[in-house]
């Protein structure tokens, strides 16, 4: 089996035994999207246009306030120092571990959209495309949230400061993200937006993964 | 890259900024008077905006070297990450600050000369938009590098300009989009091809100054970051010293 799939495995597993601490990002988005519900008035009229940037918030957020778990546990508990005593190169852990962020805290929150997007009257065609947007969307948001956590990982409390550092980075993905999802009743998935989200996902693996695993590196010498 | 190898030994630096400190900043200061002087009495007004344009020539090239610091931050940082030459770090850590000090000037003067214009302090504008995401960007570095010692610290700080370095067109050119999607009424601006050479002289007058002011703090920076680095280098331990009290 491969290092990166030996990895992905372990964190599932870890994630599992973790008493459902993986679920925590969801129960997060659940309370910001009921908020501002509350706090916008509660009138599924006003709140059908506003659905899909806030879902849309409420993911980013909920992915940035687990950025805990890419790095820095592991870093702290020595995880990530055997990694390296077994001569798995930064690149590998870094690929690895960006996966399973992905796969553990991020694809719920995507998976769960359906649910959460009835708190705002949001209609199917809708639906469909915001949860297709997010679904290409999917390597960019892990990426860059992974590229704060590895520049963060070796401090102990980095919360402000991942959300200072990353969301410049993913501003081009939010304006490209919500387009398209709007779009996506028009134009279907063919629109221009997909295709530049898609872009955009692509060139976070280019530049993201490389810069991960160099800030893992940097912290590792350290 | 002959210039770069001669400047990176600390001593030779310190030699060739022994001459350049103060000459970029007498030249900083001469160019700030010209310029001031061309700029806030010697050009002509505009006929729309009366005198609201002289804030022109404190915007323009605020937001010049808002960007010419970026850049420099992230070629120097490009020069710490391949050869880890340790005073291109203390070159991109100089620049950071006043370049986001420049950034935020950007921001202020332009709200000001807006508020006139357009009747508004902000607007969402596409060209606002990536100086505010810009500012971000200075802030999100400037933090870093207080996270870990200096060492570690530089090369994360290095990491992150870089990838901000890569991200800033997409993010320019993302907003600009966003922005002619909603809001197709754009603001004017100040058509810059057909302005005259009254305008243009105490333009670059103003420009050069900046641009001196900006050399001038970066290298008073780099100093300021070597002497600091001897100091520390030099620090003397001090002797252990042990209590024994009476049990």
């Amino acid at each position: 089996m491969s290092p990166v799939a030996e990895i992905i495995k372990r964190d599932i597993k870890l994630a599992a035994r973790s008493g459902g601490a993986w679920s925590y990002g969801l129960v997060f988005m659940a309370f910001f999207l009921a908020l501002c519900a509350i706090a916008l008035g509660g009138k599924l009229q006003t709140l059908k246009d506003l659905s899909i940037p806030l879902i849309w918030l409420s993911i980013l957020f909920a992915s940035l306030l687990s950025i805990s778990h890419i790095f820095r546990q592991d870093m702290e508990d020595g995880t990530m120092a055997q990694f390296k005593l077994a001569r798995l190169s930064s690149m590998t852990i870094a690929s690895a571990k960006t996966l399973s962020f992905a796969l553990i805290y991020l694809l719920p929150l995507i998976l769960t959209t359906p649910i959460w997007s009835q708190f705002f009257g949001l209609g199917s065609a809708e639906l469909v495309g915001l949860c297709l947007a997010l679904l290409i969307a999917l390597p960019a948001i892990a990426i860059y949230v992974a590229v704060s956590g590895a520049l963060l990982c070796a401090k102990q409390s980095g919360g402000f400061l991942a959300i200072i550092l990353t969301a410049p980075l993913l501003i081009p993905t939010l304006i490209f993200g919500i387009a398209a999802a709007q779009n996506f009743s028009d134009a279907g998935i063919a629109a221009m937006e997909f295709r530049i989200l898609a872009g955009l996902s692509f060139i976070s693996i280019a530049i993201g993964l490389p810069a991960s695993a160099a800030a893992l590196s940097a912290n590792l010498e350290g | 890259m002959g210039i770069i190898s001669y400047l990176a030994n600390p001593a030779r630096f310190l030699r060739f900024s022994k001459i350049a400190t103060p000459l970029f900043g007498w030249l900083a200061i001469i160019g700030l008077g010209i310029g001031l002087y061309l700029s806030l009495i010697g050009s002509p007004l505009e006929e729309e905006q009366g005198h609201t344009v002289r804030i022109m020539y404190v915007h323009v090239p605020a937001a010049w070297c808002a960007m010419a610091a970026y850049t420099g931050i992230a070629l120097a940082s490009l020069i710490s990450f391949v050869w880890r030459h340790s005073l291109a770090d203390s070159a991109a850590r100089a620049l950071a600050i006043p370049g986001a000090v420049f950034t935020a000037l950007t921001l202020i003067t332009g709200s000001l000369w807006g508020r006139p214009d357009w009747g508004t302090w902000w607007q969402w504008d596409g060209r606002m938009t990536s100086v505010l995401v810009l500012l971000f960007i200075y802030i999100g570095y400037i933090a870093i590098w207080n996270i870990a010692e200096r060492k570690i610290a530089a090369r994360l700080a290095a990491i992150l300009a870089m990838v901000g370095w890569i991200n800033i067109p997409i993010i320019k050119y993302s907003v600009e989009w966003w922005n002619t999607l909603h809001q197709p009424a754009t603001v004017s601006k100040l058509s810059a091809p057909s302005a005259t050479a009254e305008i243009l002289w105490p333009l670059m007058v103003m420009g050069l100054a900046y641009t001196f002011l900006l050399g001038w703090m970066a290298l008073r920076g780099i100093e300021a970051e070597l002497v600091a680095l001897k100091a520390a280098r030099n620090t003397p331990h001090s002797p252990a010293t042990v209590t024994i009290e009476p049990a």
